[in-house]
């Protein structure tokens, strides 16, 4: 099926992180 | 893009992704072909909805060149680069400065507290004037060594306590020193707690790694001791503390290693830490593939470090852009984001330079700056990919920000070339993160 990638799912790839 | 039977398409400048299964997509493209519209359907929908497809390329253009000079225009002046002293009690293997084009007959001064004041003062009426006033300002002390310029670093400190107080540099304005360690003493440690200055601190990873590279000029020093005897005594005091790591060939080949020492050791308690690829140097041969083993070992310490809360910046910056879906004009703050400061006063873009004082057309002596910032960022506020015919039609553009002018200056011979560690880096991160985040998303 298509997806269109959201941003929820977008926010994940950053995991626990918030010379 | 492609992964088995599932195609992904990247808008290179909203960010947008949509799967396909990759027959679908095969379909569509002969159906496109044969009819001018493509026919209706959900893959049509969400490539319209996407901008993917568009009704004629000369809008794309236009947009394009939109959303460059809107990106372009957003680039105001918030950086600071006090380079205190130019010259450094380390020798380090891969540094800039020890590249033959900057080195030769070289003799390190040390910055006078009347530039230092000068220097503030010219900061803070600069970004009064042409800052964002919604964006954080950050003064760097720097060098060489700071701290071998120590009374230049303690009275900038405090000037610029007192032009806080005066309201001319606002409250927020953030300190950080970036300092090898190696001179670091408790004094230092509680003076930049109580005046809430961040450090910087370089570290290859564990010792073998960090005395390999970070050579002291004066035998007897094992650096990585004193490095860590001063994250001990910064830590002590509560000062907040970012590593500068190098992924060095060492770093790749003993990798499980190198992340333990970050994410199992005392040096996990640091709020974050940016794992730079080493960049060209004559110094430090490097495999063909030490690119691709490297970038894969970001990818991998991210994966570890995304579990533990642990900051990366170097691959947060190309997250950050893919996650807000806000495209990165520049890695670099010489588009129109920083002042840097020599010893003596020049001013210029960039401190890989300092050391010949190229691009250091103007002096903090100067009675005017009316003109500065067109002076010396005229020949520099276009240094992106988006003004790199080559670039445009990559997929990565809106993650990739174009990497080191400097390094791509010491290679090629021009600023303005791609800095081909910056190409590499760029596709492949843009391909894990296509990835990483459909495994969320189906």
């Amino acid at each position: 099926r298509v997806i269109v990638l959201q941003p929820g799912n977008r926010v994940k790839v950053m995991g626990n992180v918030r010379c | 893009m492609r992964q088995g039977e599932v195609s992904a398409l990247v808008h290179s400048l909203t960010l947008g992704v949509v799967y396909v299964p990759s027959c679908e997509l095969q379909a569509f493209k002969e159906e496109l072909r044969s009819s001018a519209n493509g026919g209706e359907g959900e893959l049509k929908n969400s490539l319209v909805s996407q901008g993917m497809l568009v009704v004629n390329d000369v809008d794309d253009e236009e947009n394009f060149i939109r959303l460059r000079d809107q990106l372009r225009s957003k680039m105001s002046l918030e950086m600071m680069y006090l380079l205190v002293t130019d010259g450094c009690n380390l020798r380090c293997t891969y540094c800039f400065e020890e590249s033959p084009s900057v080195s030769g007959s070289f003799r390190a001064m040390h910055m006078s507290e009347e530039a230092v004041v000068k220097s503030l003062d010219l900061f803070a009426s600069m970004t009064a004037r042409y800052g964002n006033p919604q964006l954080e300002k950050v003064i760097h002390l720097y060098g060489g060594e700071p701290l071998a310029n120590r009374k230049a670093v303690y009275r900038a400190v405090s000037y610029a306590n007192e032009l806080k107080a005066r309201g001319s540099l606002p409250d927020s304005c953030r300190l950080v020193i970036v300092t090898n360690g190696v001179l670091l003493n408790e004094e230092d440690a509680q003076f930049f707690s109580a005046n809430a200055v961040s450090v910087g601190l370089s570290i290859d990873g564990p010792a073998f790694i960090t005395n390999l590279y970070r050579v002291p000029k004066r035998s007897g020093i094992n650096v990585a001791e004193r490095i860590t005897h001063a994250f001990r005594l910064l830590k002590k005091h509560g000062v907040g503390v970012g590593l500068s790591v190098t992924l060095t060939p060492e770093a790749v080949d003993h990798f499980d290693e190198f992340l333990a020492f970050f994410t199992e050791g005392e040096f996990r308690a640091a709020d974050g830490a940016s794992l730079n690829l080493l960049h060209y140097t004559p110094h430090v041969k490097l495999s063909d593939d030490f690119y691709r083993k490297a970038v894969e070992c970001q990818i991998k310490a991210f994966q570890r470090f995304r579990e533990i809360g642990f900051y990366e910046d170097r691959i947060i910056r190309k997250v950050s852009a893919f996650v807000d879906q806000e495209p990165m004009y520049a890695d670099c703050g010489v588009v129109g984001r920083q002042l840097v400061i020599a010893p003596d006063g020049r001013i210029g873009v960039c401190q890989d330079f300092v050391k010949t004082r190229t691009y250091f057309p103007r002096s903090v002596y100067d009675t005017d700056h009316d003109d500065l910032l067109d002076v010396l960022f005229e020949n520099w506020r276009n240094r992106s990919p988006f003004f790199m015919t080559q670039c445009t039609d990559c997929p990565a553009l809106g993650i990739c920000g174009g990497g080191c002018p400097a390094s791509a200056e010491l290679k090629t011979g021009d600023k303005n070339n791609i800095d081909e560690r910056a190409c590499f880096h760029s596709k492949r991160v843009l391909e894990w993160l296509v990835w990483d985040a459909y495994a969320a998303a189906r």
